[in-house]
């Protein structure tokens, strides 16, 4: 049977350059405020 | 809902992603208005807000919220057609999540939008006589009737 492959996502946490990125790219910018452990 | 692979896959496709703990980054909060965790937020370039996600979901009815957003943002930016796909994805394959309803009167709207056929509003009220009757979206839909 075949098993999904969960892909590590390459979070960061600087907004203004997730900001930046996102003019470049067009892909909006996802924002996860969080209180889990990271 | 982070260690889904449907998840992972669609954040990893379609986002810039960026994480931010509560304790260390409340100028973000407060920069966001974020006041509650988990809040997710989906925004564009000029940071203005595009979609909200408020609270803890299961995976398949996060990923629905998730392509909802994602449509809302083509949806935005006037991409209707790209919309539509994004919204008809998740009355297809995530059905039974809360999203699939709202989905629904969003793809209609969409479709509306790229075809200016009033034709398309008929038929998605149509669509909800036979399914999320009880919903919210089936009454916003009503008057299309």
């Amino acid at each position: 049977m075949a098993t999904a492959t969960t892909e590590a996502i390459p979070w960061t946490e600087n907004v203004d350059r997730a900001l930046a990125e996102s003019k470049k790219t067009n892909k909006p910018v996802l924002l996860d405020f969080t209180a889990a452990p990271m | 809902m982070y260690p889904e692979a449907r998840v992972s896959a669609f954040i990893n496709t379609n986002f810039i992603p960026v994480r931010l703990h509560v304790k260390n980054h409340a100028d973000e909060m407060k920069r966001f208005g974020v006041d509650w965790t988990p809040t997710v937020l989906l925004v564009g370039a000029d940071g203005k807000e595009l979609y909200r996600i408020e609270g803890f979901l299961p995976a398949d009815d996060f990923l629905g919220q998730l392509q909802l957003g994602f449509g809302h943002a083509q949806f935005t930016r006037g991409n209707f057609e790209d919309a539509e796909r994004q919204f008809r994805d998740v009355c297809e394959k995530l059905s039974g999540t809360d999203a699939a309803a709202e989905a629904t009167y969003w793809a209609g709207v969409s479709r509306y939008k790229s075809s200016n056929d009033a034709a398309a509003l008929k038929a998605t009220a149509q669509a909800f006589k036979d399914r999320y009757q009880n919903s919210i979206w089936a009454k916003k839909a009503s008057v299309w009737a």
